[in-house]
């Protein structure tokens, strides 16, 4: 009987485990009001923080039903979340709706590379054009990506609410 | 729609020999009146059935994105999260007292000193490091977003496209053409990418000028600020600072005198005086460092 139950109590926790420490580290808070981010990984310990739903994070830690997160970019936050709040991401451009995912998603500069140049001049080619034509490869593979980037900077309701409220303006 | 592209394709495929005369207006009367006439009437037609070929929102953002990605690939992003959070809320809060409040609106930065702003269909819009070390206060910047989301709210690149030759493949073909990337689409993107860094029609701008005082009024901006704005551009041009600018729309005290005109037309409330420099000063600082 023993056996079973230690059994039944692996297969559990190997699949919350199983979730949150899959591959290649795409993860979002899923949970529909967001999760507090707590010091340690059980319910009494301090709240540090909150992330609101869809901000990505890289997990770093689980235990038991527990994961330890870290949210994404420079301003990045580290603690405790329940398992169950974690979700994979399967797409790469995962809008962000608060302030604090709208910072995270800020991942990487998105600066353009040099800019393509022309090439063929003085009747040099060969590895010249191809060098340049991998460059502007390159450089609309990070232009399309920023793009997609811009589309996921959307700001609450509540924010521009009072943002207006904020500078007197007209609500 | 389909009907009407029949009856311009039956007209257009009669004989091109019974047109030759009518073209040139030298009516040797009969047939050739007759011929004259249904060429004038398939062109009037056609005319008219390219001018109804829409664009839907969706099929918009579609260009758009190609649109943004050439400005981004020519200037890079700057990476400023509080200064871009800080223009996305304010390009939204503008966004949903504007004509056109029902399609999302994205801001990001352009890492150039260059003084310039640029939308692109479906509410990608871009303003320049240099454009924020212009402008003084919070009003200011309203005014320039304003304008720029007045270019997308006016359709201004969508409907000069709808008007180029581009768009007389026919309502199907340019559907197709969203559906399914291809050189269409590619040329599409061409003709707009064109538009944005050339410069649209002067009385475009005249128009988001205008409606930019609009938009600011309705928000509560001391609406105003859009004439410092365009000193402040006419400042910058004459230190020759703001080069694209002054390649791509009219000169400021020209765009001053027919906003003038222009404002004189509008039905506006008093001006509210509220400018909020202290709110824009807690974000600009870190634009600064590359100011002149």
């Amino acid at each position: 009987m023993r056996l079973i139950f230690m059994l039944l109590f692996s297969i559990t926790f190997a699949g919350v485990a199983g979730v949150a420490v899959a591959a290649d580290g795409n993860y979002y808070i899923g949970s529909h009001s967001g999760v507090d981010l707590r010091l340690a990984p059980r319910n009494s310990a301090t709240v540090s923080g909150h992330l609101d739903r869809k901000t990505k994070v890289e997990v770093i830690d689980t235990r038991r039903s527990w994961t330890k997160v870290q949210t994404l970019g420079s301003r990045s936050i580290k603690g405790w979340v329940p398992a169950g709040a974690v979700r994979k991401s399967y797409s790469s451009a995962t809008s962000s709706r608060s302030s604090s995912s709208f910072f995270s998603s800020f991942t990487s500069l998105f600066r353009s590379p040099e800019p393509p140049r022309k090439t063929a001049v003085l009747g040099v080619r060969g590895l010249e054009d191809d060098s340049a034509a991998s460059a502007e490869k390159t450089a609309t593979e990070q232009a399309n990506k920023a793009v997609e980037w811009m589309e996921t900077l959307n700001v609450p309701d509540e924010a521009v609410a009072a943002f207006i409220n904020e500078g007197d303006l007209n609500p | 729609m389909r009907i009407i592209l029949s009856i311009v394709a039956l007209l257009l495929i009669t004989p091109a020999h019974a047109f030759d005369i009518g073209i040139g207006g030298f009516s040797m009367g009969g047939s050739s009146d007759k011929a004259s006439k249904r060429f004038n009437q398939a062109k009037q037609l056609f005319k008219v059935a390219s001018a109804l070929i829409p664009i839907s929102d969706e099929e918009e953002r579609i260009l758009g994105k190609k649109v943004a990605a050439q400005v981004i690939a020519r200037y890079g992003i700057e990476n400023s999260p509080e200064m871009t959070y800080y223009l996305n809320l304010m390009a939204t809060a503008i966004a949903q007292r504007s004509d056109r409040p029902d399609i999302p609106y994205h801001v990001a930065i352009l890492d150039t000193d260059d003084v310039n702003a640029y939308a692109c269909p479906g509410g990608f819009i871009f303003l320049t490091r240099g454009v924020l070390n212009t402008v003084g206060d919070e009003a200011e910047l309203a005014a320039v977003l304003a304008h720029e989301i007045s270019h997308v709210t006016e359709r201004h690149i969508v409907n000069a496209l709808r008007n180029s030759k581009l768009m007389k493949v026919g309502t199907e073909m340019a559907a197709e053409a969203f559906r399914t990337p291809g050189p269409l689409l590619d040329q599409m993107t061409s003709f707009a990418t064109d538009a944005l860094f050339n410069g649209l029609n002067k009385s475009d701008e005249y128009a988001s000028d205008a409606k930019a005082i609009e938009y600011l009024n309705r928000l509560g901006y001391d609406y105003p600020a859009m004439f410092d704005v365009l000193e402040l551009l006419d400042a910058r041009r004459k230190q020759g600072s703001a080069e694209v600018l002054s390649k791509t729309h009219p000169s400021p005290q020209t765009r001053i005198q027919e906003l003038k005109s222009e404002v004189k037309k509008l039905s506006l409330d008093k001006p509210t005086g509220i400018r909020l420099p202290n709110r824009f000063a807690t974000h600009a600082p870190k634009q600064q460092k590359n100011a002149s």
